[in-house]
């Protein structure tokens, strides 16, 4: 068994699971609770292994990074659609987390969705997300990544509205989706002009043409090129303007909040970043709005977390934070780092987002809650900042400095406004036909 | 008695013609079968586009009445619409083009111009004036045509000396009209508001504007201006964008679904003139969307009928009584939108790469009209299954039963199957 082999093992068990899944369900109807627990238990032990058999394989025999090629998925004529992967330490690591993660999550939702209504839903809807997960893991151009990049996507939306019968949760899956569709035409307008000027979408190839694209006087090429891969990541990770979504989010099941919003995801927006790296650090203005963005965002979600009353909101902006510092450190090259901080990032966020809804019974077996032991911040940041401007800010976190109130207003009057008052001017120029033909018909 | 004599004509005639052109199909791919008569002309010189045509055509129709089982809407209005649909998709001079579109226009015009006499009928004067106008153009195409001998001349073989400025803009003109495509789209509301699901959907996928385009107008535009080939494009992309935003606003779920397939109508007017890359896109486009869309406006006329709901103005919950149906939903749109491993996905790649190679900023355009078609399908697909039953109804499922099911449940399987392996289906289009 070699590197290669556990690749494609890994590529094909989930999308064997998911599609003998479907047709059981297109069969028979849903499994069964119990064979539906079985066949995850089968498959989660299973997906561990090989991800940490990948990871254990990498690293012990020292195997360095390359690409595996195989034959296009579908071509005509001069256009083909390239089929490639990409072993490295980024793959193979986040291969790995998102395999451990995933197992732990199921395990955890077998009792956590017990006997409830659509756990056929859930653990398809997971399934596909793993599917999303391992192709944009291992994807070694924009094409492939575009693929899991949309699946998860997808089934993040649909767990958003699991509970959909609940307004409020449809709602905010219809916000999400918004998020998500505008950013995902930042990767497919990467990809389809990547490999329109440079002609591949493979990461390794890109980074080569960027100096013949600036030797042919084309680097605004490469700069929007660069600007719709940030675009793209923005979403994911709900970095600013892309912000609002993320707390809302939290109105699906936990164990699926905990995947997707504080453990994989979530981190694909920076991934895609430590990806493309080689790509964006050719130029500083690119590397200089990541961390812009990133710096603004950490700011932003740290004082709007503190206002916060209910766990899992505190900790969807604790993990927007995080995600603010990791996007400042890939801008300053930490890469290593940067990798990390999203595996701890990662790590410790599902394991909080898991025990959010156990939280009071926590508190209360705490030993320390019964005993007369005062708990005191001893230093609180906040003192630095004077009176008066920390009570401003104050207001204005709580308000989440009105950022869902600036997108509304923006979608209604940049969208809205303009297609009712076209409409308006439709339904006016039907009034006039309608008189030119009534006068001709009377005629 | 004599309805379900009507009902097993058409169902014999839709299984045969459809057997017939798949063997058609399979036989003739590639060939060309020269019948030239007079002026009447039904030969093939297209016959793997005609033929692939007819098939989504009547596969359209056959989702539209067995699933749901709408025998009730066999009228003979539906009936005229859909066989005068087969005549112009298989026309192949500009004369029976005309001929077949000109009746087939004639239905909702007399239907149109009736209500206009009567007060409280609905005014559709858009319609009326704009097929008056398409009419008179196409006449002058015809004498065109007549002075220069070609009256036999099959679509695509027109020579180039016919392909004067003027009258290439005339046809482009047709062929939008003839589309709905802005900023001769107004007819296209009227339609929709005034007619059964069934007959506009059998009206829009006809697609006579596609057709003359493929047919007539392509082969001609590659001797065209670079600059006049992109006017082209930005009219279809920006009326795709006009149509997709109409949708999103729009209350009437019927009529959203409506917009949308005009949108997509336009996004493959604009693939087919981005190369033949795009060409191939484009008609892989066309039998999704075709063949979802028809699944989507049949499921949406079943909730209506079941529950009597139809705007999309608050949300309706109704996966709670029909959690297949709005599963059937869900996936049919997301195949159209492109989702990977959907055949979508690769239909809508080629389309955009093509499009790039011609000019890239509207490849970026393109895909902005795509992503607002994902946010209309998911909004349709959430007011109309998600949120809280306004109702408390006591029987539990008012799903299809599964046999009645099972069109759908084969199409979504044909279309993940075919996503997987693309590459099977661009081999066997024309």
């Amino acid at each position: 068994m070699n590197m290669n082999t556990l690749l494609y093992l890994n590529l094909a068990i989930p999308f064997a699971f998911i599609i003998l899944l479907a047709l059981s369900f297109f069969l028979n109807g849903p499994l069964r609770e119990k064979n539906l627990q079985r066949a995850w238990t089968l498959a989660s032990v299973l997906i561990a292994i090989l991800g940490l058999t990948q990871l254990g394989y990498f690293y012990i025999y020292q195997i360095p990074a390359y690409a595996v090629n195989l034959p296009p998925w579908f071509s005509y004529r001069q256009y083909s659609f390239d089929t490639v992967f990409l072993i490295d330490h980024l793959s193979v690591v986040y291969g790995a987390l998102s395999a451990v993660i995933l197992s732990v999550i199921i395990k955890f939702s077998f009792n956590y969705l017990y006997k409830e209504e659509g756990h056929f839903r859930y653990f398809f809807l997971i399934g596909l997300l793993y599917c999303g997960l391992i192709l944009v893991c291992y994807a070694g151009t924009l094409d492939i990544l575009f693929i899991g990049w949309e699946l998860v996507g997808t089934t993040s939306v649909l767990l958003i509205a699991f509970f959909h019968q609940n307004v409020s949760s449809v709602r905010n899956s219809i916000k999400a989706l918004i998020g998500y569709r505008l950013c995902d035409m930042g990767i497919l307008a990467a990809s389809a002009w990547a490999h329109h000027h440079m002609e591949t979408t493979s990461f390794r190839g890109m980074a080569q043409h960027v100096y013949e694209l600036d030797h042919e006087g084309h680097f605004y090429i490469y700069i929007m090129i660069g600007l719709f891969i940030i675009w793209a990541s923005l979403a994911k990770a709900a970095q600013l303007p892309f912000s609002a979504w993320l707390p809302k989010a939290m109105e699906g099941p936990t164990p699926s909040s905990a995947v997707f919003y504080g453990a994989l995801s979530i981190h694909l927006g920076p991934f895609l970043l430590l990806r493309a790296a080689p790509f964006l650090e050719q130029h500083w203005s690119l590397t200089l709005i990541i961390g812009l963005i990133g710096g603004a965002t950490a700011m932003y979600a740290t004082l709007v977390g503190r206002t916060r009353s209910d766990a899992k909101t505190m900790l969807a902006y604790a993990t927007m934070t995080q995600l603010g510092v990791i996007f400042v450190e890939i801008s300053l090259g930490f890469y290593k780092l940067a990798l990390i901080h999203m595996v701890a990032n990662a790590s410790l966020r599902s394991w909080q987002f898991l025990r959010a809804s156990s939280l009071i019974q926590d508190f209360q077996e705490n030993p320390l809650v019964y005993q007369d032991t005062v708990i005191k911040r001893q230093f609180s940041i906040e003192r630095l900042i004077p009176g008066p401007l920390r009570m401003r800010l104050y207001i204005h976190a709580l308000n989440e400095f009105h950022l869902d109130y600036f997108t509304t207003n923006f979608l209604k009057y940049a969208f809205y406004k303009p297609i009712a008052q076209f409409k308006r001017f439709d339904r006016w120029l039907m009034e006039v036909n309608n008189k030119i033909v009534g006068i001709v018909l009377r005629k | 008695m004599e309805m379900l004599q009507r009902r097993i004509s058409v169902i014999t005639f839709s299984s045969l013609y459809f057997i017939l052109a798949m063997l058609a199909f399979f036989l003739f791919q590639g060939t060309h079968l020269d019948v030239t008569s007079s002026n009447f002309l039904l030969d093939f010189d297209l016959a793997p586009f005609s033929i692939f045509m007819g098939i989504i055509y009547c596969l359209s129709l056959a989702l539209s009445l067995f699933p749901t089982r709408e025998h009730a809407s066999l009228t003979p209005r539906f009936l005229a619409i859909f066989f005068l649909g087969l005549g112009i998709i298989f026309a192949n001079n500009l004369f029976t083009f005309f001929l077949f579109w000109v009746l087939h226009r004639s239905i909702p015009f007399a239907h149109f111009v009736k209500d206009f006499k009567n007060e409280t009928g609905r005014k559709a004067g858009s319609f009326i004036l704009m097929h008056v106008i398409a009419a008179g153009l196409f006449i002058y195409l015809l004498t065109q045509s007549s002075e220069m001998n070609l009256m036999n001349t099959t679509l695509g073989n027109y020579p180039s000396a016919f392909f004067t400025m003027p009258n290439l803009i005339i046809l482009m003109i047709l062929s939008f009209m003839s589309q709905a495509v802005f900023p001769f789209h107004q007819w296209g509301t009227d339609l929709i508001s005034s007619f059964t699901w069934q007959e506009v959907s059998t009206f829009i996928i006809s697609s006579s504007g596609v057709i003359l385009f493929y047919k007539m107008i392509m082969p001609s535009l590659e001797a065209e201006p670079v600059s006049f080939q992109i006017g082209i494009m930005v009219v279809s992309i920006v009326s795709s964008l006009y149509w997709v935003c109409l949708g999103i606003i729009e209350k009437n779920a019927h009529k959203a679904i409506g917009m949308f397939y005009l949108s997509q109508l336009s996004l493959i007017i604009t693939g087919l003139q981005a190369g033949v890359v795009g060409a191939k896109g484009a008609l892989l486009q066309m039998l999704i969307i075709s063949l979802s869309s028809t699944a989507m406006w049949s499921i949406t006329h079943y909730l209506d009928k079941e529950f009597k709901l139809n705007t999309q103005t608050s949300f309706h919950g109704l996966a709670k009584y029909t959690p297949r149906l709005a599963f059937v939903f869900i996936t049919m749109g997301f195949a159209v939108i492109s989702l990977p491993l959907s055949l979508g996905f690769a239909s809508e790649d080629l389309i955009i790469h093509a499009l790039l190679e011609h000019a890239h900023w509207l490849g970026l355009v393109h895909i902005l009209a795509a992503c607002l078609n994902g946010i209309l399908i998911y909004q349709l697909f959430a007011k109309l299954f998600l949120g809280t039953p306004k109702v408390y109804i006591p029987q539990a499922n008012f799903d299809l039963p599964y046999h009645r099911l099972l069109p759908y449940y084969l199409i979504l399987m044909f279309f993940i199957v075919t996503g997987f392996f693309p590459q099977l289906m661009i081999q066997i289009l024309p």
